[in-house]
């Protein structure tokens, strides 16, 4: 019954994931899981100092809480839930002295927040497992499916069944998913050292929701059939039944029921009772230090974080998704799901490493040497769940001017080799690129205010390595509220489909009756 | 018999009338006036759907090129996302129309395909062409974008190809339609029915970079079987192209024919390029196919079967 619903749950956090800006005009919550994360929505609206409705949406997983504690733990969150069927290969029942840890690591966590540090994404089960089954899952899964197609494709020739034998997904990649491969594969392994150790020990929210349990209406209770045969306190998953058998350590119980069904007495039952507030742990003044500890060092990293900005050449190469709110705000709503990334249709989109210093660590980047922004897409704002990406419209995201494309003439063919290239003028969308007489030569240059930064000139460009014309951070838009139409009009910007200057050739100031190119006397 | 000075000059002329003079004389003003033709062409003017129509029964109708059960592989041009009011695409209903006389010839499937510069979906989307196809059944509507659908040929014939990777389905099909649209060109100067055909090459960028474009356009005209090739011309982007926007004309004219140099030479006179009025032998494209020997670029040479829709 419980696994029955802990597969659903992980079953629609899957098929969420995968549905996920899959149709573009189907309104998929694909980050529900996300936006029900109390621990995101309240670091959020701490480090950001702003009310997020996504709070509201949360109120269902803290009542469910004040009702019956880890519920959630036990039955929704999906990462449990992986852990639980990895727990059937290695059950380990071995037991730390670490239960108070997750406590101290919320305790950093909120003081970080306090101090405009937002770092719930390093410690979130949901955005933890989001990002892997972004930067793990989805690639893989495409690159299987991908593999299944071409073994059937044969087939499908044989059978005419054109469709299926044109069929191929888009395979993503990421750049550095090595890193969370790894932590991923950690996390996992943990696993062999206690069952669920990550939630017993490690995992935030499940602090979260432990204070909350303090309150708990749904309670095990032990019937005076106990015989203390201890079996419950061995194989509770959760370590949550205390020395003496009777009494239960209401923030670890997950409600499992596991206790109940092992129990040879059958002494052990859940009923619904009164809301009763519990008394914590008897703390000892060495726990007080330690949550002491813990604060200083939020504090500490918090100051760390903000004192190491990215230098000033990687933030000149930061490009922010457009529609990305100001940096400071951005990092702190940011929680490093990679949704955005997951959904953007051609894979620009990419993990900061350090690119926009330690804070910015996974947030979304743009990578225009592999690709551009599509210009008939916003899909990286829809998705968003904390809104550090604005959710606008296809005309607002086009002025949201991602950065200013810059031309380098020691790179450039036309510039240090005079070769006819024009390849950057053709993929602009905005013709924000020209060509003018200079040096004897016609050679490109960037209407700064044309160029919406999209980012298509350095994708093709077809100088061998790094581009001749990239991208820059010059001049971004970054409105936290507002229009950026109206701020574009305000700049005066020209950002629009443009019929080019094809004028130019026959400009004859320039080049006396010179013929467009292609044609001849 | 004396012959008398003024009678040598009589007989002498009705000889030379008789032997030399009409092979010497009539035969050139003749090669001017009224050549033989190589080739025919339709032309049509008037609403999409009936001039598509018209222009291929003046060709003798779809049956022509079109066998029963055979796989008819369409190529128009759907790179851009952009919509049919822009001119950057063909025109949805030449597309349509045209699926469905290759139906009703008897053809057992038709491919509707292109390897698209903007992104798959969208092209399709706002095209138009995805949707005008939809309902007929055994019409296919899909972009080709991954490596795996091309095949590399040896362009036997080449002087700047040498080979190239070209749409499996195009290579193997039965019957190959190019459906170009009207379009001024940045480099080649109008893109109109074997420029389309760099949308079945899977490497377009080393035409761009590495070779002579225009004559890379012609060497891949020769390594490909076009069957037809059917120019819309109901709209013609005669500025701006080939992305747009750019100033839209309305020729309304669809020409349909065997010789895809005499097509894209008579589209190349349907309308003014960047305001200047240009014939095929002046697009070096289409003059270097014309060099080839792929098609002709005289349209004296060429008989065209006009007509109103």
């Amino acid at each position: 019954m419980r696994t029955g619903i802990q597969l659903l749950f992980l079953g629609v956090f899957t098929l969420l994931f995968f549905c996920n800006g899959w149709g573009e005009t189907v309104p998929v919550p694909g980050d529900l899981f996300l936006r029900i994360d109390p621990l995101v929505a309240v670091l959020s609206c701490i480090a950001s100092r702003h009310l997020h409705y996504n709070l509201l949406l949360s109120l269902t997983v803290v009542v469910s809480a004040l009702f019956a504690g880890r519920f959630f733990c036990g039955y929704v969150c999906p990462l449990g839930t992986l852990f639980d069927l990895a727990g059937r290969i290695a059950r380990k029942k071995k037991r730390y002295q670490l239960c108070s840890v997750k406590y101290y690591i919320l305790t950093f966590l909120v003081a970080c927040a306090l101090f405009g540090v937002n770092l719930a994404y390093l410690f979130d089960p949901i955005a933890f497992l989001t990002r892997a089954y972004t930067f793990l899952l989805n690639p893989a899964a495409v690159f299987t499916a991908n593999l299944g197609l071409d073994a059937v494709r044969p087939a499908a020739d044989t059978f005419n069944l054109v469709y299926l034998a044109h069929k191929h997904f888009h395979q993503p990649i990421f750049l550095k998913s090595g890193i969370t491969f790894v932590l991923f594969l950690f996390v996992f392994i943990l696993n062999f050292f206690t069952h669920r150790f990550w939630c017993r020990y490690l995992c935030p929210l499940g602090a979260l929701l432990g204070l909350l349990a303090r309150f708990r209406a749904v309670r095990r209770h032990v019937g005076t059939a106990c015989n203390s045969c201890m079996k419950c306190y061995q194989d509770c998953p959760m370590g949550a039944v205390a020395p003496q058998p009777r009494t239960t350590r209401e923030d670890e119980c997950i409600l499992c029921g596991t206790c109940a069904s092992i129990c040879p007495q059958q002494a052990i039952s859940f009923p619904p009772g009164a809301p009763l507030f519990v008394a914590p742990q008897p703390s000892g003044a060495a726990a007080g230090r330690r949550a002491v500890l813990a604060t200083a060092g939020g504090v500490l990293a918090a100051c760390a974080f903000r004192a190491m900005p990215a230098s000033a050449t990687m933030r000149r190469r930061l490009l922010r998704p457009p529609g990305s709110v100001p940096e400071q705000t951005f990092l702190r709503l940011c929680v490093r799901c990679g949704e955005c990334m997951k959904v953007c249709p051609t894979n620009t989109l990419q993990p900061c490493l350090f690119e926009s210093s330690l804070e910015g660590i996974w947030s979304p980047r743009l990578f225009a040497r592999l690709a551009g922004c599509d210009q008939t897409c916003k899909l990286c704002g829809t998705v968003c769940p904390t809104g550090a990406i604005r959710n606008l419209t296809l005309e607002e995201k086009k002025h949201a001017k991602i950065g200013t494309a810059v031309i380098d003439e020691k790179r450039c063919l036309v510039w240090e080799e005079d070769k006819l290239c024009l390849i950057c003028d053709e993929q602009c969308p905005y013709n924000a690129i020209v060509f003018r007489w200079e040096k004897g030569f016609r050679r490109p240059f960037v209407v700064d205010n044309k160029c919406n930064g999209c980012g298509f000139c350095e994708e093709q460009c077809p100088v061998e390595g790094e581009a001749a014309i990239i991208v820059t951070a010059q001049d971004e838009m970054r409105l936290a509220r507002g229009s950026y139409i109206e701020k574009a009009r305000e700049l005066q910007l020209h950002i629009e489909e443009d019929p080019g200057d094809d004028g130019f050739f026959f400009d004859d100031d320039i080049t006396p009756g010179t013929l467009p190119k292609g044609f001849r006397k | 018999m004396k012959i008398t000075r003024r009678d040598f000059v009589k007989k002498g002329a009705a000889v030379g009338l008789a032997l030399g003079v009409p092979a010497s004389l009539h035969s050139p003003f003749q090669s001017l006036a009224a050549p033989k033709p190589t080739t025919t062409l339709s032309m049509v003017t008037g609403d999409t759907v009936p001039a598509t129509r018209k222009a291929l029964e003046l060709l003798g109708g779809m049956g022509n090129f079109v066998k029963r059960g055979q796989r008819v592989v369409m190529k128009p041009n759907m790179s851009w996302a952009r919509t049919p009011d822009t001119g950057a695409n063909t025109h949805p209903d030449v597309v349509a129309t045209i699926a469905r006389m290759c139906l009703d010839a008897g053809a057992g499937e038709v491919l509707v395909l292109d390897h698209t510069i903007n992104r798959p979906k969208k092209c399709l989307e706002l095209t138009g062409i995805e949707a005008a196809c939809k309902g007929i059944k055994n019409v296919y509507t899909f972009a080709v974008n991954e490596e795996k659908f091309f095949r590399a040929v040896t362009v036997s014939r080449a002087k700047a190809l040498r080979t190239a990777k070209i749409i499996k389905d195009v290579l193997d099909g039965d019957v190959f339609i190019n459906i170009p649209c009207a379009k001024s060109h940045t480099t080649t100067g109008v893109t109109l029915g074997m420029k389309n055909l760099m949308g079945i090459v899977w490497d377009r960028k080393y035409f761009h970079t590495s070779v002579d474009i225009n004559q890379a356009i012609a060497d891949l005209t020769s390594a490909v079987k076009i069957d037809l090739t059917v120019l819309d011309a109901s709209r013609a982007m005669v500025t701006g192209g080939p992305a747009g926007p750019g100033k839209v004309t309305r020729p309304r004219t669809i020409v349909a024919g065997t010789d895809p140099v005499a097509v894209d030479a008579m589209g190349v006179s349907l309308a003014d390029w960047y305001d200047q009025r240009f014939t095929g032998n002046q697009v070096e494209h289409i003059a270097a196919a014309h060099s080839m020997g792929l098609g002709t670029l005289n349209l004296q040479e060429v008989s065209v079967l006009k007509a109103d829709a």
